[in-house]
């Protein structure tokens, strides 16, 4: 090992330190529609029939999900209704949110804001109050605020790299809101990077055709996550930790009036009743689709999903699958953690072993993704690492020399200190990377304001569908959490205050139901869900890393 | 000349005129203070428990990032420069003690290692008075004065911090002349008065301030009746009790006509023609303009 | 390449090391990080894993090595493991965190004494940056939140991770992660004030200025759409060939 890289990778750093002087002024092409459309076919896990399958039941019957999804909504209930009593309710609250990432807390906060007291919340949370992906978002936040960009122009920016598939009034709402949210942001007293004229330092993303990026070093989500849970507990908001929903409740009408909480260190149940409920349960990364390791928290393993299907709501867009285009292909110990996009917004680019630029840095994740899937699927232009992996370089030290010395260290410090932890110093030396699991791309279909397709239910977050289409841009998952957990909290609001709104009685019917449609498919696996946390334990640990080669490259 | 400068809290929260007024001085005299890169609190009246080695580590922390500070610094003597007088007082008893008792430095510099730290008691500690006396001299100060101090009666005020104990004192506890010379050389009369050294009350502004303002009434009829017009303090704790509670003694009835509290630096600042700016009058809680207007010594915007 | 042969070539590499979970000894491979060694020996974990990548805390780790009288910390998803690892979790800190209203607060030394006043009490001993995980001065933010230099306290502590490890070795008993909480948000509400440009934005799109745009955008048919999005779009911040 020389400064954390072994021998053989060393003579590929070489590679990229030679051609570094002449890449600093070369720019690679973007790709064209047609180019893009035949890296896509070819090389996205998502265009790969061999990963996925139609589903066999429900409102969603006969959609080409990935085979990892389509196990968790293919199986059995964990609970069996006849066990439990549904007559002894341990909470009656006016708002319930299920899930405590950056939807749950933004949503909290507005319902409270819009007059719901903070007594008649309640946040439920599978692990801790902010144990989700909101915080290990890295890169930054969209908002066009500067005069020479406009909310349309982020529009077009969304629903292009969305390959036009994006619900529309979703888009809209997502882009107008976004200078809003940055407003509550600063109020609250958030850190978002100026320079030193005071304005915001805005970076550019993958496929976005102006720099509005807006960033907290490398811990955008960090910061904004902290700062949201800090207000919620300031606010005396009620929080119940280590408890995941495991089934919703409805009444005769199908109405979501509640939900069944499982305390998974006592291992007990526990009765919601909830006039409204709004589910911001987040994605999917822990199903690890198509074998891929992922950016994901502990608990992403798409639960929400599995209990609103069950219920009867209709799902959007679930088809389509983000892979970050680099995570960390070494170390091993870092396997398939986030290097953010932020590197190439500073202007890191993506090199083969030879030291030469594979393609355009910052094209839109998928098509970005996919090159890079390409490099080391199909050309030997790869490196390969002691354990088998195979990945492209990051040429992390460039942005020394197109930003300043120190600029790693002070723009990507989360990145810097990750890899100093293993003895490499990505301001002077390139990181390896490789594709990565990142995000689900579709879920619970919504409207504007968050209403499901089921009564009594709201959805805000990753676990919804149609607001990024086939593909999110970089810098639009923090901001739509923020942009839909907070509409979710105002209509919550505006639910509670209805008058006249008649729940009916407490049941898990519909959970009964689904077991017979389940029956029907005479399944040769019998598989449970929600699966609450992902198995790692023993061999399993070993294998991910196995599975992972095989089925990606 | 350079001077590694420990600022200690209040500096920069409560007594920004004092720190501002004197760095400026500071430069203006080619002895510049300049600020250690990292530091901490002194550990003030925490430290005077002898036997509690912990209650040291604050100002042994502090002596030795000096000690690092002072090797880096061009031009600097081997010494740190405080201004209030109680983080001069803990910073000099402690390092006295420390040197004498090389077994608890010993214990102490156990705690600092992983801090790349040690001290080696190397380092001496001066009071900004010490420098102006024993490096620039009172004759240097007088030739830069383009704006005398006529008409200003001082009354130089040094509490008990400066002038005890043996290990902190800065000047002859019975008959300091150190504040009286600057005052001097500034163009200003002397006011020889008994109660220079009168404690202020100190701490117990937190929850017993009636003792705090009979002091404070002592001390300034006092300083009225042998003719001062103003008082110059050396400390950001007798400044505030001076200051405020003099207010505090009108609201009661019990006092009227209080007397404006400068830190020494602010009056060699205005002596010297300096900006007006370092002297952040607008945190005075007495305000000093009136004074200082109706004898000529600044203009008052109008 | 086929499953077995790959296996055969990850075993053979795998070297393994000897380490104690809260005393119990385990066989893990050397290779993996604490996360996953405690894991490989057999636990689920419910509590001590979050994010799984140093964002979130939940993983802090005490340990002492074998012959070595110090004690060590680390994020255990980010740190590999040693021979001879004694482990302990520290999945939760009890320390209080202060409930206070930002509307109403001043970004002066007097709030934070105000809410936190046991900052006062710090010896400067530097304990708290010596467990950090992030290896965050610690110390010398909390000396700056106690001397009101909150934007030194915010740059100081922007790393945190709220794992809390200061505040349980701390002998002054001071929760220094929620004192650097609220540090920041002073500093980013009151110091770092927000550009006129983006209040302007926000007055635009209230006022209902892209309305228009946005209905004719809306309303697009999807070959039109995309061919603005590939021809007509202008990139004006960035380089492309």
């Amino acid at each position: 090992m020389i400064r954390g890289y072994p021998e053989n990778m060393r003579k590929s750093i070489e590679n990229v330190n030679k051609t570094r002087a002449k890449r600093l002024t070369e720019t690679k092409a973007d790709l064209t529609e047609a180019e893009r459309k035949e890296v896509l076919n070819n090389y996205h896990p998502d265009y790969n029939p061999k990963f996925k399958r139609d589903l066999a039941w429900g409102p969603n019957k006969g959609d080409n999900i990935p085979n990892e999804v389509a196990d968790v909504i293919e199986a059995y209930p964990v609970v069996n209704p006849d066990d439990i009593d549904l007559s002894k309710i341990d909470y009656d609250v006016g708002v319930l949110i299920i899930g405590a990432g950056g939807a749950g807390t933004s949503a909290a906060l507005w319902a409270l804001k819009k007059g719901v007291p903070a007594d008649k919340i309640l946040i439920a949370t599978k692990l801790r109050l902010g144990d989700c992906n909101t915080v290990m978002a890295q890169g930054g936040i969209q908002a066009a605020d500067r005069p020479e960009d406009s909310p349309l122009i982020h529009y077009l920016d969304v629903i292009g790299g969305g390959h036009f598939d994006n619900k529309p009034k979703l888009a809209k709402a997502l882009v107008n809101d976004a200078p809003k949210i940055i407003k509550w942001h600063k109020e609250l007293g958030m850190m978002y990077d100026q320079n030193p004229d005071g304005s915001f330092v805005e970076n550019a993303g993958g496929g976005t055709s102006r720099n509005r990026m807006h960033c907290s070093k490398d811990y955008t989500g960090m910061e904004i996550f902290r700062v949201l849970k800090d207000e919620v507990i300031n606010k005396e908001i009620p929080v119940v930790e280590f408890s995941p929903a495991v089934e919703l409740l409805t009444d005769e009408t199908g109405r979501i009036v509640g939900t069944i909480l499982y305390n998974i260190e006592t291992k007990q149940y526990f009765v919601v009743k909830a006039k409204v409920t709004i589910m911001t349960t987040g994605g999917f990364g822990r199903l690890h689709v198509a074998g891929f390791p992922t950016t994901n928290h502990y608990g992403a393993t798409a639960d929400g999903i599995v209990m609103a299907y069950r219920a009867g709501a209709k799902l959007r867009n679930l088809e389509s699958t983000q892979f970050h285009p680099t995570g960390a292909a070494f170390p091993e110990q870092m396997l398939g953690l986030l290097i953010t996009e932020k590197v190439r917004s500073l202007g890191g680019q993506v090199l083969g072993y030879d030291g030469e630029q594979i393609c355009y840095p910052l094209e839109p994740r998928d098509v970005e993704a996919s090159s890079l899937i390409k490099c080391c699927a199909s050309t030997d232009n790869y490196v390969e690492t002691p354990t088998g992996m195979r990945g492209v370089w990051l040429d992390s030290p460039l942005i020394e020399e197109l930003k300043g010395k120190g600029s790693v260290e002070k723009n990507l410090s989360a990145m810097y200190r990750m890899m100093q932890r293993f003895d490499i110093d990505i301001s002077k030396d390139p990181i390896l990377v490789y594709p990565t699991l990142h995000y689900q791309n579709g879920g619970i279909l919504h409207d504007e304001n968050c209403y499901s397709s089921l009564k009594g239910l709201l959805a805000a977050g990753e676990i919804s569908g149609g607001v990024h289409g086939k593909n999110r841009l970089m810098g639009n998952s923090l901001l739509e959490v923020n942009v839909f957990g907070r509409r979710a909290g105002i209509t919550a609001a505006k639910e509670y205050k209805k008058k006249g709104v008649k729940s009916g009685k407490l049941s898990l019917d519909h959970v009964k139901k689904s077991v017979e449609s389940l029956d029907a498919l005479k399944m040769k696996e019998i598989r449970h869900s929600p699966m609450i946390l992902p198995e790692y334990r023993s061999e399993a640990v070993r294998d991910r890393l196995v599975k992972l080669y095989e089925d990606s490259c | 000349m350079k001077n590694s400068y420990f600022p200690g809290c209040n500096l920069k929260t409560d007594a920004k005129g004092f720190e501002q007024s004197a760095i400026a001085v500071s430069k203006a005299l080619d002895a510049e203070l300049v600020e250690m890169p990292e530091w901490n609190c002194c550990g003030t009246v925490q430290t005077m428990t002898a036997d509690n080695l912990m209650r040291r580590i604050a100002p042994v922390r502090v002596l030795s990032r000096a000690s690092k500070h002072v090797k880096e610094l061009e031009g600097s003597q081997n010494s740190v420069t405080t201004l209030c007088s109680m983080c001069n007082s803990t910073l000099k008893i402690v390092n006295a003690e420390v040197k004498e008792n090389p077994n608890d430095l010993e214990k102490i510099n156990f705690q600092l290692e992983n801090d790349d730290l040690v001290y080696e008691g190397d380092v001496q500690v001066k009071h900004f008075l010490e420098i102006l006396r024993d490096d620039v001299g009172y004759e240097n100060i007088a030739k830069k004065v383009t704006n005398p101090l006529e008409g200003m009666k001082i009354a130089s005020y040094y509490g008990c911090m400066l002038l005890h104990p043996d290990k902190a004192k800065i000047d002859d506890e019975e008959m300091p002349t150190v504040m009286e010379s600057i005052v001097l050389s500034l163009g200003a009369e002397v006011v020889d008065w008994p109660y220079f050294k009168q404690c202020c009350g100190s701490y117990h502004i937190v929850d017993r301030d009636d003792i705090v303002n009979s002091q404070v009434a002592k001390i300034i009829r006092n300083a009225k009746k042998t003719g001062a017009n103003a008082l110059i303090v050396a400390c950001p704790l007798c400044a505030y009790n001076l200051d405020n509670q003099q207010l505090e003694l009108e609201k009661q009835g019990v006092e009227k006509d209080p007397i404006p509290i400068f830190y020494f630096t602010q009056l060699m600042a205005i002596a010297m023609g300096l900006p007006q700016k370092v002297n952040h009058f607008e945190d005075n809680h007495i305000n000093p303009k009136p004074l200082l207007t109706e004898l000529g010594l600044i203009e008052e915007k109008k | 390449m086929a499953k077995t042969e790959l296996k055969t070539k990850a075993e053979n590499k795998t070297q393994m090391v000897k380490i104690y979970i809260m005393g119990s000894m385990y066989e893990v491979p050397s290779s993996l990080t604490i996360m996953k060694a405690i894991e490989y020996a057999g636990f689920k974990l419910t509590r001590g894993s979050g994010c799984r990548a140093g964002f979130c805390g939940a993983c802090a780790t005490v340990y002492r090595k074998e012959g070595d009288f110090r004690i060590y910390t680390a994020l255990a998803c980010q740190t590999q493991v040693e021979e001879g690892m004694y482990l302990a979790q520290m999945p939760f800190v009890p320390a209080n965190k202060a409930k206070y209203d930002m509307e109403t607060l001043d970004p002066i030394v007097g709030t934070m004494l105000q809410y936190y006043p046991e900052v006062a009490r710090c010896l400067s001993c530097n304990a708290c940056s010596r467990v950090c995980p992030q290896e965050i001065q610690v110390m010398d933010y909390v000396q700056y939140s106690l001397q009101g230099q909150f934007d030194k306290a915010a740059a100081v502590s922007f790393d945190c991770v709220q794992c809390g490890l200061c505040a349980i070795r701390c002998p002054a008993e001071i929760p220094q992660y929620h004192v650097a909480m609220l540090a920041r948000r002073l500093h980013g509400k009151h110091n770092m004030k927000a550009p006129e440009t983006l209040e302007k934005r926000v007055k635009e799109i209230e006022d209902g200025e892209y309305e228009e745009g946005f209905k004719e955008l809306m309303s697009l048919p999807k070959d039109k759409l995309r061919h603005k999005y590939y021809h007509e779009r202008d990139f004006i911040d960035q380089k492309k060939a």
